[in-house]
C-alpha cells in the first residue's frame, strides 16, 4: 500500500463555524484511497449540517482519479448540508488536474490555509 | 441500329452511369471531399468488376470451377445448401475484391483519415462496381427482354441492386475504418470498461497486441456482415421475394446513414505525427484526467465527460482517445434523446428525468449558479444601487456559463 497520510485538524475554536482542516500527505491512489477516504465519511456522518471544511492538498503529491470521485462527493455532500469546502496549497500538479476536471469551478483554491479559513468565516 | 455491339455498349453505359451519378451526387454533393479523389476511387471500383470476370474466367479456365454455372446447376437441382455456398462464394468474393480498391489506396496514401471516410470511400468504389456491373448486365439482356421488362429491370438494378451494394460496402467501410483506428479505440474501449473477450481471446491464441487482434476482429466482422446480407438478398431474389428485399434495402439504407450522422465518425483520427501538437500537461496528471473519463463514461455521467474532454482537449488537442470520449458521450446523448423522445411519445410520465441528474459537476454548478442567482436577487431587491460585490458575483456568473 502506498504511504498517505490524512489527518484532521479541528479549528473550530475562535470562529462560530464547525471547521476543521484535513491535511492530505503522500500519494492518494488504487492502493489505498477506499480505505483512507472513510476518515472523512466518519467525519461527515458525525457532522452532517453546517460542516466547513478546509482540504490542506500541500503535501499531497498524486491523486488518483478516483480520489476525485471522491472529492467531489464529498463536497456534494457537504454542500447539501449546509456547508462549505475550500482547498488551500495544492501543488501545480494536482491544481492542474482539478482545474482541467472542473472542480475548482466549484470548490474554490486558495494559496494559504489563512486564506481558506477566511473565505469560509465570511 | 440496336444489333451494332458499340452503340449497344454505349447505350448501356449511358444507362448505367445516370444512377449511378444520381447516387454520387446524393452521397457527395454536400460533403468536402476532393472531387479528384472520390473521382480515383470511383474508377477504381469500375476496374474491380472486370476484374471479377477475369478472376472467374481464370477460375473456369484452369480450376474447371465456374461459379455462375455452378449456381445456376444449383438452382436447376434445387440444392439449397449449394445455392447458399454459391451465393456466399459469389458475395465474399465482390466484397473483397470492391474493398481492395479502398485499402490499396489507403495504404500508399493517407486516404482515410476518419470512420466517414472509410465509409465514404467506400461507397464510391460500390458505385464504381455497380456502375460496371450495371452496364455489364444491361448490354446482355438488351436483347433478351421486352422493352417493358427492361424498365423493370434497369430501375430495379439502379436503386435497389445499387443500394444493396453501397450498403453492403458502406457497412464493411465502417468495420475497415474502426480496425484501422484500432489503438486509439482499443484504449478508449478499455477505459470506458467496454473490453471484449473475443479480442483478448485472439490476442492471446495469436499472440499479438490487443489493437491488433481488434483490428482483425472489425475488418472480419466487417466482411462477414457484409456477405451475409449481401448472400441473403440475392438468395431472396433468387426466388423473386422482392418485397423483403426492398425492406431490407430501405432499412439497410437507414442504418447506413444512421452510421454516417455519428460524431465519432467524423473525427480526425489519422494526424501526422510530425504536425501533432505536443501537450501542455504533465503525462502522470492527463492519465488521471483520462482515468476519470473512462470511470464517468461508465457511469454515464455523459455531461461532465463532453466538459472535462473540452478543456483537456485546449492543452492537448490531438489526443484522440479525448476526442473519441467527447464523439461518443455526444453520440450516446443523441441517443439518449432520441430513446427518451420515443418513450416520451408512447408513455406520458409525470416526472421525466433530467439529462443532468447523472452528472456531478454540471450538475452542482447549476445549482451553485441558482444559489448565487437567488442570493443576488434577495440582496438587490431591497437596495436601489448595486455594490461593488455583486457585481463581482455577477461577472463570476458569467464566467461560469462561458467555461460551461
Amino acid at each position: 500500500m502506498t504511504d498517505v497520510r490524512i489527518t484532521i485538524e479541528d479549528t473550530s475554536a475562535g470562529t462560530n463555524k464547525n471547521m476543521r482542516i484535513i491535511h492530505i500527505g503522500g500519494q492518494l491512489d488504487e492502493s489505498n484511497v477506499d480505505e483512507k477516504i472513510q476518515e472523512i465519511y466518519k467525519l461527515l456522518e458525525a457532522n452532517p449540517q453546517n460542516l466547513f471544511l478546509i482540504f490542506d492538498l500541500e503535501n499531497l503529491e498524486y491523486m488518483n482519479s478516483k480520489s476525485i470521485g471522491y472529492l467531489t462527493d464529498i463536497y456534494g455532500k457537504i454542500t447539501e448540508g449546509g456547508g462549505k469546502v475550500t482547498l488551500a496549497k495544492a501543488r501545480p500538479n494536482i491544481a492542474d488536474i482539478l482545474q482541467v476536471v472542473g472542480l475548482t469551478q466549484l470548490i474554490q483554491s486558495f494559496d494559504s490555509i489563512e486564506a481558506a479559513k477566511a473565505a469560509l468565516s465570511s | 441500329m440496336f444489333d451494332n455491339p458499340l452503340v449497344l455498349l454505349g447505350i448501356s453505359l449511358v444507362c448505367a452511369g445516370i444512377p449511378a451519378f444520381i447516387w454520387l451526387y446524393i452521397l457527395f454533393s454536400k460533403n468536402s471531399k476532393s472531387k479528384f479523389v472520390i473521382a480515383l476511387v470511383f474508377g477504381l471500383g469500375c476496374l474491380t468488376a472486370p476484374l471479377l470476370l477475369g478472376i472467374q474466367f481464370l477460375s473456369a479456365k484452369y480450376f474447371q470451377f465456374d461459379l455462375g454455372n455452378f449456381i445456376d446447376t444449383s438452382v436447376l437441382t434445387n440444392n439449397t445448401k449449394y445455392i447458399v455456398l454459391g451465393f456466399v462464394l459469389a458475395g465474399a468474393m465482390e466484397e473483397i475484391i470492391k474493398h481492395y480498391a479502398v485499402s490499396s489506396v489507403d495504404k500508399k496514401t493517407i486516404l482515410i483519415k476518419t470512420i466517414g471516410d472509410a465509409i465514404r470511400y467506400s461507397l464510391a468504389a460500390a458505385l464504381g462496381f455497380s456502375f460496371a456491373e450495371n452496364i455489364v448486365y444491361l448490354y446482355q439482356n438488351w436483347a433478351q427482354v421486352s422493352i417493358n421488362e427492361f424498365i423493370g429491370m434497369y430501375i430495379y438494378r439502379s436503386v435497389f441492386t445499387t443500394c444493396g451494394h453501397l450498403i453492403y460496402s458502406g457497412i464493411f467501410g465502417y468495420y475497415y475504418g474502426i480496425g484501422k483506428f484500432s489503438i486509439d479505440i482499443t484504449k478508449q474501449h478499455q477505459l470506458a470498461g467496454e473490453s471484449s473477450k473475443i479480442t483478448a481471446f485472439i490476442a492471446k491464441f495469436f499472440s499479438i497486441p490487443l489493437s491488433h487482434a481488434y483490428q482483425q476482429q472489425m475488418v472480419l466482422k466487417g466482411l462477414f456482415i457484409a456477405i451475409t446480407i449481401h448472400s441473403f438478398l440475392n438468395f431472396l431474389l433468387q426466388f423473386n421475394v422482392v418485397f423483403p428485399v426492398i425492406i431490407s434495402v430501405v432499412l439497410g439504407y437507414v442504418y447506413l446513414q444512421y452510421l454516417l450522422s455519428r460524431k465519432a465518425g467524423h473525427l480526425i483520427l489519422s494526424t501526422d505525427i510530425s504536425s501533432k501538437r505536443k501537450t501542455s500537461m504533465a503525462k502522470n496528471d492527463e492519465d488521471v484526467v483520462i482515468e476519470l473519463l473512462g470511470l464517468w463514461f461508465q457511469e454515464k455521467k455523459y455531461v461532465d465527460v463532453i466538459h472535462i474532454c473540452e478543456r483537456l482537449l485546449e492543452r492537448d488537442p490531438d489526443n484522440n482517445v479525448v476526442k473519441l470520449f467527447k464523439a461518443q458521450a455526444s453520440d450516446r446523448m443523441d441517443d439518449k434523446d432520441t430513446y427518451k423522445t420515443i418513450l416520451n411519445t408512447i408513455l406520458i410520465r409525470e416526472k421525466d428525468l433530467s439529462k443532468n441528474d447523472q452528472n456531478i459537476i454540471t450538475k452542482y454548478i447549476e445549482n451553485k449558479d441558482q444559489i448565487i442567482k437567488s442570493q443576488t436577487t434577495a440582496r438587490t431587491t431591497p437596495s436601489i444601487t448595486e455594490t461593488p460585490e455583486i457585481k463581482k458575483e455577477e461577472d463570476n456568473k458569467k464566467t461560469f456559463t462561458l467555461q460551461l
